[in-house]
């Protein structure tokens, strides 16, 4: 799988256009005024955003098809258009990380805060670490009870629990 | 002077208390903990970190947070020196020396020059901060709406015109961190503004969770590949750790000029440790008489970066607390944490906050020395959490954010903000977008707004009047120097050439 540099900006070039004309949009959707009695609106700076957004979704594009017509004549610029922004380990990591975030937020209701939050460490050390599950088991463990400490006793906040309280 | 004595001894009284006196030394290991761990620069440091300063006194919150950006600016050379692998940008040019004098059996004397280097570099900063923040803020008292909008128009474009490779992503960054400022309802006219009925989305999107998603989870992903740490305890022995008498008369000048120097850049808005450390560097290649042998392992190639990138971060912290106007990331999140402590930096800082402005500055000096001490003695520990795997930390480190980002406003929407702005930094990192920009621009975003409505009615509606007015003009003229310069420089340059 591969997508390159090149590749990237051109999309980041045109969904930051398509953002720009969509926050306009939803101004003017949202009735929200430009300028009203000759002095700036709710939609002033939105508008101005938007529009910035944009041009600047634009630039992305220009300057990215400059580089690739300078490309033909200097070997850096073309490797570094062409470098392969997906990294397998990284991709791996991004899967892990962000799932065991939603993790946290869906079981949080059910098993509370602190216990969603040591379970989500200790999969993430198994799996990404690959460390040994007692290893795993104990580092989980610390660190609740080093976020219980700090979040919990010092700093008094109140963190939604479980049935046993914690 | 009795009036700046009596200040300082205010802001010393406040430390007398052990327990801020321990918070400041918790901020300075955290802080050269986190910047000597690859990748995890201040920002990422304070990002994190940031929660611990739920529920604290702004004086001590901002004591905590400034040890952690101070010590994160030491604790990036660390790695540079040991593994050739810089804790964050500041520390590449120690790295050019550093390693190869620890190559030569020398790392001893390299990580002892640089943590000299910076306690003399911060110190003197900290002496330069004290006479020049409350002068600043005197004169800046007399600035009026159109001045601080002509301030954050400073502050924002030459952040984003200046902070990476392309100054189109880094105004691409600030905007789209301006329209996230905007979310919520309108202070002006009370009218809901891309909230879309969600109740969550009323009071806006608080920076904390952005920062942590764009800096921590975005660093989490990030494959920093694990690097060996291969390190012989030997060449970090107590004894190895101080220069001679001719080193130090060899660096001694070179600490004063990167000093100097780092200060100076540091005050500008969007330049940074960064390019302070790389100008230190090259003026004490050209200024020295050993100037070929630079990249060969000297010390004076590790003092005068080191100097220059701690001077920076303390020069940086004068126009957030002056005027109001962060210059990079990390004092972005400094802002607006004092925010969130009830604080309001800005000219009248020194006056309304005295006791939080001058705690602060009294605390940079307890906190050198708390760098001096860890820098020397805190050796062994720094190299053991070196050892620590990547996957381990990352975990520790998911769990402090998503916790602390629902400790925020007690709620699993702002930790789905955080993951959300997590994906966000991830792509900006591979796309080479710059986060900074953007929290600058969502802490500024609201005052930007209001600065600018106001002037325009003191105006009569007039952005003319506005921006006509000789100090906001001169201001906005810098900005689009700032902003322009380079690409019109490099434009000009090219024509010629042809």
């Amino acid at each position: 799988m591969k997508l390159s540099l090149k590749q990237g900006n051109n999309i980041l070039g045109l969904i930051s256009i398509l953002g720009g004309m969509v926050i306009v949009a939803l101004a003017f959707i949202q009735k929200l005024p430009f300028m009203r009695k000759e002095l700036p609106g709710s939609g002033f700076f939105p508008i101005l955003c938007g529009i910035a957004i944009a041009a600047c979704g634009l630039l992305v594009l220009m300057e990215n098809w400059h580089k690739s017509k300078k490309a033909l004549e200097d070997d850096a610029v073309d490797k570094e258009l062409k470098s392969n922004l997906i990294n397998i380990v990284e991709l791996r990591n991004f899967a892990y990380t962000i799932g065991i975030s939603i993790f946290v937020i869906v079981m949080t209701p059910f098993i509370g805060m602190l216990v969603s939050t040591g379970i989500s460490v200790v999969v993430l050390i198994r799996i990404l670490g690959k460390e040994s599950i007692t290893k795993s088991i104990i580092i989980g463990f610390v660190t609740t009870l080093v976020l219980f400490l700090i979040f919990k006793v010092f700093l008094g906040m109140p963190l939604p629990s479980c049935y046993i309280g914690i | 002077m009795e009036a700046l004595l009596n200040n300082l001894s205010l802001g010393f009284s406040v430390l007398a208390d052990p327990i801020v006196l321990l918070y400041a030394f918790g901020g300075v290991l955290c802080g050269v903990i986190i910047g000597a761990l690859p990748g995890l620069g201040p920002s990422v440091g304070i990002a994190v970190l940031l929660p611990l300063t739920y529920g604290m006194e702004p004086a001590v919150g901002i004591i905590l947070l400034a040890g952690i950006y101070y010590g994160a600016m030491y604790g990036g050379s660390i790695t540079a020196i040991l593994i050739n692998t810089p804790g964050d940008s500041a520390a590449v040019m120690t790295a050019l020396d550093g390693y190869p004098l620890a190559l030569k059996g020398q790392a001893g004397k390299a990580m002892g020059m640089a943590a000299y280097a910076s306690v003399i570099g911060g110190t003197i900063s900290v002496i330069a901060f004290m006479l020049f923040a409350p002068v600043i803020a005197k004169y800046a008292l007399v600035f009026g709406s159109s001045e601080y909008f002509a301030l954050m128009v400073l502050g924002l474009a030459s952040i984003a015109g200046m902070t990476g490779d392309s100054p189109s992503k880094g105004f691409l960054a600030a905007f789209i961190g301006l329209f996230i400022a905007l979310i919520g309802l309108d202070l002006v006219t009370g009218v809901q503004r891309y909230v879309f009925g969600n109740v969550h989305l009323y009071s806006g999107i608080d920076f904390i969770p952005v920062a942590m998603g764009l800096f921590g989870i975005a660093e989490i992903i990030t494959d920093r590949g694990d690097a060996k740490v291969e390190i012989d305890n030997k060449m970090l022995k107590f004894r190895n750790l101080f220069p001679n008498k001719q080193e130090w008369k060899d660096c001694l000048p070179h600490i004063g000029r990167g000093t100097g120097l780092g200060f100076f850049v540091g005050m500008l808005p969007g330049a940074g440790a960064t390019i302070a450390s790389f100008l230190s560097y090259s003026m004490a290649k050209k200024v020295s008489k050993r100037g070929n042998e630079f990249g060969t392992g000297l010390l004076e190639g590790v003092a005068a970066p080191e100097s220059a990138n701690n001077a920076a971060s303390i020069g940086a912290m004068i126009p957030m607390l002056t005027l109001g106007v962060p210059g990079s990331g990390a004092t972005a999140i400094m802002m607006g944490a004092l925010m969130m402590l009830g604080i309001t930096p800005g000219p009248s800082l020194f006056m309304n906050e005295a006791e939080v402005a001058w705690s602060l500055i009294a605390s940079m000096y307890i906190g050198n020395i708390f760098l001096l001490v860890l820098g020397i003695l805190g050796l062994p520990l720094f190299v053991r959490v070196l050892k620590v795997k990547a996957p381990i930390l990352n975990s520790i480190v998911l769990a402090f954010i998503l916790i602390g980002s629902y400790a925020l406003e007690n709620s699993l929407f702002t930790v789905g903000i955080t993951i959300f702005f997590g994906v966000i930094g991830y792509f900006m990192k591979k796309l080479k977008v710059p986060a900074a920009p953007m929290i600058l621009a969502i802490v500024l975003g609201y005052l930007t707004e209001s600065n600018l409505r106001q002037a325009l009615i003191i105006a009569d509606g007039s952005i003319v009047g506005v921006i006509t007015k000789p100090i906001s003009a001169v201001i906005l003229i810098i900005a689009l120097i700032m902003a322009f310069g380079g690409p019109i420089t490099q434009m000009i340059k090219k024509k010629f050439a042809v």
